[in-house]
């Protein structure tokens, strides 16, 4: 049977490994090659590393790291930041990475992502979608700019699929790095609904959190602040479990 | 012994190569379809869609090797994923003829079939119907990561070395004498690929 991907989500900044709460201040927890070698050893899953300044620096992606991350990496790795070109796409999959996940260059170019799922085949692009909760709906997040992106969530979901989209990653912003529980209201209205798998990110909290998830319809359970940091003074911790 | 692992323009090589690498086995990386002499095995890896890689076996001058390597000389060449659905016949991925070493076509998943999700990507459990050089143990747990929307279809069914049930049973992995091919990715499977590579790399 397919089993659900329980998946940490590594978040980096300046090359150097962080967790964010609520997607800002930023705390540093060591260094991301050592980190993913612990995981590796944990056997997890997946690993999902968003580098989350390389479009908001305008740096792009950092191949050096990517590829010293890489080769740690005795499990899937999916990557995503600052990806804006097919060049970049090729690089990043020769370096050994199976998924890249997309999000702010395939609302200014959808053209992208049909040229990507032409040539690497849709179950290697993820599409990434931030969300954020307001006056009773749900909204796509820009993060670059603090704002909400125009249309409705549903219809852009729908837009991506009709590309042929693989996958999809959705995080949502006001849980990010909280613990206070997934958000089961927009799993079922949402994700449940889509026919590839998607990975929900956010206010994972504990096993019994995992639990409830897993009798839910979605492909992956993707986890920052449980599996980085310990406790309420938010002690480092590399940790795993399913 | 050194294992030539096929770079022509699509997959994740180097994937393959640091695992070869962290479990001791010599490896190289080939760009230039006449290196393929000094192999004596061959690992064709993949990703993508089916017509990208048939197009890039064409542009890269590597089909008449493969075909001399795997039909000809005989030798062993482990398909990975993409690498496997090329050695079939055709693909309802794409236009393109495939090399067509195993009698088989590449279908792709229902999605009313049984309620799946499409990809069918994650981590399953092989089912092996009989003893083959690469699924021997006995009660053991071969678990993979799987992530791919179609899947094999052999017409000789003998060939098939282990399956897997999602929406339909599809074959997981199918040897052919010197020709395997599996769908999941060994070098993406923690301690179960170490084993694959290792056992294929003593074939």
């Amino acid at each position: 049977m397919l089993s659900k991907r329980v998946i940490p989500v590594l978040t980096i900044l300046d090359n150097r490994l962080v967790k964010t709460e609520k997607f800002s201040n930023p705390i540093y927890i060591g260094d991301p090659i050592n980190a993913i070698r612990i995981y590796n050893e944990k056997e997890v899953d997946e690993i999902v590393v968003l580098d989350i300044g390389a479009t908001k620096n305008g740096k792009g992606v950092n191949f050096k790291l990517l590829k010293e991350l890489a080769e740690e990496c005795f499990m899937p790795l999916s990557y995503g930041g600052g990806i804006a070109s097919l060049e970049d796409a090729k690089k990043i999959f020769w370096i050994g990475v199976e998924k890249i996940i997309i999000q702010n260059e395939v609302f200014n170019n959808p053209f992208l992502i049909s040229e990507l799922v032409r040539i690497y085949g849709s179950s290697s692009i993820v599409i990434s979608i931030d969300v954020i909760y307001s006056f009773g709906r749900y909204y796509a997040y820009n993060y670059l700019t603090n704002s909400i992106r125009e249309g409705d969530l549903a219809s852009i979901i729908q837009c991506f699929l009709d590309l042929g989209i693989g996958e999809f990653c959705f995080n949502l912003k006001e849980l990010d790095g909280t613990l206070s529980g997934p958000d089961f209201s927009f799993i079922k209205e949402y994700i449940e609904k889509i026919n590839v798998p998607s990975i929900y990110i956010g206010g994972i909290s504990s096993i019994r959190d995992l639990e409830e998830l897993y009798n839910l319809n979605l492909g992956g359970i993707g986890i920052g602040r449980l599996f980085c940091l310990y406790g309420p003074h938010k002690a480092p911790l590399i940790r795993y479990f399913k | 012994m050194k294992i030539y692992v096929v770079d022509y323009g699509t997959g994740n090589v180097n994937s393959v190569v640091n695992m070869l690498t962290w479990i001791g086995i010599d490896s190289v990386i080939i760009q230039n379809p006449k290196d393929i002499i000094y192999a004596d095995k061959v690992i064709l890896p993949g990703i993508g869609s089916f017509d990208n890689g048939m197009q890039l076996l064409q542009d890269g001058n590597w089909i008449d090797v493969l075909n001399e390597f795997a039909l000809i000389k005989q030798k062993y060449i482990l398909g990975i994923c993409l690498g496997m659905q090329l050695m079939c016949n055709f693909s309802e991925e794409g236009t393109k003829n495939g090399l067509g070493w195993i009698d088989a076509n590449v279908l792709k998943f229902n999605e009313s079939e049984g309620k799946i999700k499409i990809p069918h990507m994650g981590w399953n459990n092989l089912n092996i119907p009989i003893n083959s050089s690469l699924f021997y143990k006995q009660d053991f747990d071969y678990r993979y990561y799987f992530v791919h929307s179609y899947y094999v279809e052999l017409n000789n069914r003998d060939l098939i070395t282990s399956y897997v049930d999602y929406g339909v049973n599809f074959t997981s992995s199918f040897q052919c004498d010197n020709i395997i091919g599996v769908q999941f990715h060994p070098e993406k499977s923690h301690k179960n690929g170490m084993n694959l590579f290792s056992d294929f790399s003593k074939l």
